[in-house]
């Protein structure tokens, strides 16, 4: 199993875990579920433990949550890729999430389905020879399907049943990876784009648009099945926009996050941990800042 | 599935257990205080601060508990008119609360009329913290006639 079994987790990480945020909002990015090995098929599950540490406002100033409220979000997720040809694939995720909040006098927990992300790739620069720089590109579309209740549908006072977004939302873009030696790179990002919903209360929601970038750097020491890595990730939503009785049109916000990961491979199999930080590079906007731990376990089918 | 996959798959049931929390999470290792929970910045009262200005109808504002962030928060608001003498609405008197930086509102407040022109109203649930608007919206026949704000921060 070589060194795109271990790009292969961590996408397949990368890919679910982006679909949290507070449960206050839902959302948050994603990216697709990607083959990048010679396999045929890879299904994986995973289990994540985010809190809400902090928050930017919306002139970007981070401070911590107040002592009083707590929230945590856990997040398990079925994830799965298939190749259909030799150059197409599509993936699925599927999120259960189980909310939290908890102050000095009341605790409130809620679980359910979450959005289902259905992707499709295309390997647009297939690696046929060895190269130092030609790297591997694939194009992929998502698609998010809101199952999950929304901020907007919520009925619970401290809003724990927010498990999605509450819109469709379709995501183009771009994956390169590049592996030399024991080292690789991947290079991934993308263009967000949500459909308006009108809602039960007859308001109608414009939500905003956006992208997220990230880029990773691997190691894999020789003659282990360890892999070790470090990647950044960037994500843009711009302004949205309510009309109803109340018309508001909010501010953009975005987040950076630093994301620590070791994989162990064996026997077929693929065991992750990953520590995440959206407080590390201190550059946020008008949004809830988390810290989160994962792991997954992978098993890959090949061709 | 041979024995080697279902041990994989036990590893991983077991590491997991460990992020099963309940709720719980290493990055908060305090539990929720008492007395941590109180307005940071913003006004105490809104007394004489929010006027419906067609109607002619001040709303005075005295929170009874809190603002708390997560905790429900209450308020008794006193309708008067421009002679200071309490009143009641010819409409509906309804309140929000908006959250305008993040464009989502809050769980639906409950207003119970006290006496002549004297409310109180409960269920005020702020979710988070940050900006909020807490909107006094009157409508006649089901129709929004008119709307005043106030915005604290928590």
């Amino acid at each position: 199993m070589g060194n795109y079994s271990l790009v292969s987790v961590l996408l397949l990480i990368l890919s679910q875990k982006l679909v949290m945020a507070g449960s206050c909002c839902g959302g948050g990015a994603s990216l697709p579920s990607l083959i990048f090995g010679d396999y045929q098929a890879q299904i994986g599950i995973s289990a994540t433990n985010l809190a809400v540490t902090h928050s930017a406002n919306a002139s970007g100033a981070i401070s911590e949550v107040s002592a009083n409220q707590h929230e945590v979000n856990e997040v398990y997720s079925l994830l799965a890729s298939y190749q259909l040809l030799s150059k197409w694939q599509m993936g699925l995720v599927i999120p259960y999430k189980y909310n939290t909040k908890e102050t000095f006098s009341k605790k409130e927990q809620s679980g359910g389905l979450g959005d289902i992300k259905i992707s499709a790739a295309y390997e647009f620069l297939p690696e046929m020879n060895f190269s130092y720089y030609k790297p591997r590109g694939f194009i992929f579309l998502e698609e998010s399907i809101p199952t999950g209740y929304s901020s907007y549908e919520s009925r619970k006072t401290m809003r724990t049943d927010s498990f999605g977004k509450g819109f469709y939302s379709t995501s183009l873009g771009v994956a390169l990876t590049k592996n030399i030696s024991n080292f690789d790179i991947i290079v991934m990002g993308d263009y967000n784009y949500n459909l308006k919903r009108k809602f039960s209360d007859s308001s109608e929601v414009h939500p905003g648009n956006g992208f997220t970038s990230l880029i990773s750097f691997g190691y894999t020491p020789t003659q282990t099945s360890f892999h070790f890595g470090v990647g950044a990730l960037y994500s843009y939503e711009s302004s949205a926009s309510v009309k109803g009785d109340i018309t508001s049109v909010s501010n953009s916000k975005y987040t950076t996050e630093l994301n620590l990961y070791s994989s162990y491979l064996f026997n077929g199999f693929s065991l992750m941990g990953q520590y995440s930080d959206q407080t590390f590079w201190g550059q946020s906007k008008n949004s809830f800042l988390t810290k989160s731990l994962q792991i997954s376990l992978m098993k890959f089918f090949d061709l | 599935m041979n024995s080697a996959n279902i041990i994989n798959f036990f590893l991983f049931i077991i590491l997991a257990t460990f992020l099963i929390s309940c709720g719980k999470s290493p990055f908060l290792k305090t539990t929720p205080k008492a007395g941590t929970n109180s307005l940071q910045s913003g006004r105490e009262t809104i007394h004489d601060e929010i006027y419906l200005k067609k109607h002619q109808i001040n709303i005075s504002s005295f929170w009874r508990e809190g603002p708390f962030i997560g905790d429900e928060s209450k308020l008794l608001i006193i309708l008067t008119n421009n002679q200071k003498v309490p009143i009641d609405t010819n409409g509906e008197l309804k309140i929000k609360l908006w959250m305008p930086d993040m464009n989502h509102g809050s769980y639906p407040v409950t207003i119970e009329r006290v006496g002549i022109g004297i409310y109180e109203v409960k269920d005020l649930y702020f979710t988070m913290e940050g900006f909020w608007n807490i909107h006094f919206e009157l409508f006649i026949n089901e129709q929004l006639v008119e709307e005043a704000k106030w915005g604290i921060t928590l």
